[in-house]
């Protein structure tokens, strides 16, 4: 889902109760398909080896530092 | 030395003078009122000025001074704060339309700090909306660049930037989610501190991301930003992701030697196509005296901080947008069309790819620690590029916050920002243009110490924080 169109943000737009003017929406199809490529080049192999971190930990970094 | 000349003062300076009583708060708190008064509708730095609070600080601190009772480097000596730290009584903007009538009812801790610390606050300063980057139209004016007001102060924190090199403040605060003190002190030819996440509070400061947002000192040199470090940081039962680590005296570590520091260069930084030449020369030149002065340098790779930047975005922006969508839906029309754009863009960010942002996140943050598990610290370019002017530095279509570009950029920042580590901006130089560049010296969690030793060794062995913008 890396080549986001006007009319595919339009679609999400709507489900999302936001209201897009063209300009917008392809501005934001673009920023968007820019993003979701760039996460697809890191490699799926080492993205399952790390679970999601939802917040930095200070207690880790503080045993650390 | 003549009132129009007490801007040149560094805090340590000023501070000094003061505790020494040859140099009144007040004389100099009015001296930096005088400045505001005649450049800020140029350069745009502040929002609101506090003038009379300003200097009724100053009066206190020096009856205070004169009774024997001195509260430290900063008493006395006038700085100012980006407008989304919550100031009792006066508006907090956050550099919105939508904040337009804000007026908190109580001080944040940092405000609370600065006033213990007796530093009369001049003001709140300018910064892109919301503290996102990319504003277009700035409601409270468009801040410039001291050295050159063609171009862009960068931002987020652009008012807290232009402010301090301007000579408009003798520090600031700012704060860095992605960024946000860094690329502004490099566009700027200032020293910015990204500190440890945790390290600083950040209660009644407008959020952008929980779990990144961190609030730092802009000055002119490493030992002001040292100073200001020691007077904002520690634990705040008011923010709970603060730590209870001691805050140490930071300007103590100065005067350590580097020698046998090992520094790691990342490979995707120093050899990106999209570094400026200029930039890439200048910071391989600020390594090769490091070196001189007896660091031990080798390149290393970051393989997946080249990604970094979209990260970032993908995570940063989302958890903004959670915090906006009422009034993005209540108040779409008050945003900038930039601001409006990204967050409306974040609304509509797949939630796989949230989680896998989040994934990637932690193989950063493993890259991070792991390289910092063999170096002391790593350098690499504050920003890959010069300060661009005004008119292109927006997140308008094709603009410098918008496409390929913004993520090119953002894979300098972003990597600091999202393994939560301590990261310092200091100035290395010039372009051909006249315009400051910068390399960032990033450590290992709550090791501030370091980098303003490393930092510091650097600056006494230049010359760059001397010069001065001619405003």
């Amino acid at each position: 889902m890396t080549d986001l169109n006007r009319a595919d943000i339009i679609e999400m737009a709507r489900a999302a109760g936001l209201e897009l003017d063209e300009a917008r929406a392809d501005t934001i199809a673009s920023r968007l398909s820019g993003i979701l490529s760039e996460l697809d080049q890191i490699p799926i192999e080492n993205m399952m080896s790390a679970e999601p971190v939802q917040i930095f930990s200070v207690k880790e970094a503080s045993d650390r530092g | 030395m003549a009132n129009s000349d007490l801007h040149r003062l560094t805090i340590a300076q000023a501070g000094e003078e003061i505790k020494a009583r040859r140099l009144s708060p007040v004389e100099l708190t009015q001296a930096y009122l005088d400045r505001i008064s005649s450049l800020n509708d140029h350069l745009g730095a502040y929002i609101t000025v506090t003038g009379e609070q300003a200097l009724s600080s100053a009066r206190k601190a020096e009856t205070e001074i004169q009774s024997g009772r001195h509260a430290g480097p900063l008493h006395g000596v006038p700085v100012a704060v980006k407008d989304i730290i919550s100031t009792k009584g006066v508006l907090t903007s956050a550099g919105s339309k939508v904040l337009a009538d804000n007026i908190p009812d109580h001080d944040s801790t940092i405000i609370e700090r600065l006033n213990s610390a007796g530093a009369p606050i001049l003001g709140k300063l300018n910064l892109s909306e919301f503290a996102i980057g990319g504003t277009i139209e700035h409601p409270y004016g468009t801040p410039r660049n001291p050295w050159n007001t063609m171009h862009s102060a960068g931002g987020s924190s652009s008012g807290s930037a232009v402010a301090t090199a301007g000579g408009l403040a003798a520090g600031s605060l700012g704060s860095d989610t992605g960024g946000s003190v860094r690329g502004p002190s490099a566009f700027c030819g200032i020293v910015g501190l990204r500190p440890t996440y945790g390290r600083v509070t950040r209660h009644a400061v407008v959020p952008m991301c929980w779990s990144m947002d961190t609030i730092g000192p802009m000055t002119r040199t490493v030992e002001d930003c040292a100073l200001m470090l020691r007077v904002i940081a520690g634990h705040d039962p008011r923010d709970s992701s603060t730590s209870v680590n001691p805050v140490p005296d930071y300007a103590a570590s100065l005067r350590n030697a580097v020698r046998g520091i090992k520094v790691g260069l990342p490979n995707e930084m120093f050899d990106s196509n999209g570094l400026d030449p200029q930039i890439k020369a200048g910071s391989e030149k600020a390594i090769t005296l490091l070196e001189e002065l007896g660091v031990e340098a080798e390149r290393i790779s970051l393989p997946t901080a080249a990604q970094s930047g979209a990260v970032f975005l993908a995570i940063a922006d989302v958890d903004s947008a959670e915090f906006h969508s009422d009034w993005l839906k209540t108040r779409g029309d008050d945003y900038d069309w930039s601001t409006r754009t990204r967050l409306e863009s974040a609304t509509l960010t797949p939630a796989s790819a949230y989680i896998r942002a989040q994934r990637a996140r932690e193989l950063i943050r493993r890259e991070m620690i792991e390289a910092l598990d063999r170096f002391d610290v790593i350098i690499m370019p504050s920003s890959p590029t010069i300060s661009p002017t005004i008119e292109s530095a927006t997140g308008s279509p094709g603009g410098y916050y918008q496409g390929r570009l913004d993520l090119s950029r953002r894979r300098y920042t972003s990597p600091a920002a999202l393994a939560g580590l301590p990261s310092l901006s200091v100035p290395c130089g010039f372009s051909d243009e006249g315009l400051p560049m910068a390399i960032q010296i990033i450590g290992k969690p709550f090791a501030e110490e370091t980098l303003f030793q490393v930092g510091h060794a650097y600056e006494q062995a230049t010359d760059w924080h001397a010069r001065e913008p001619g405003v």
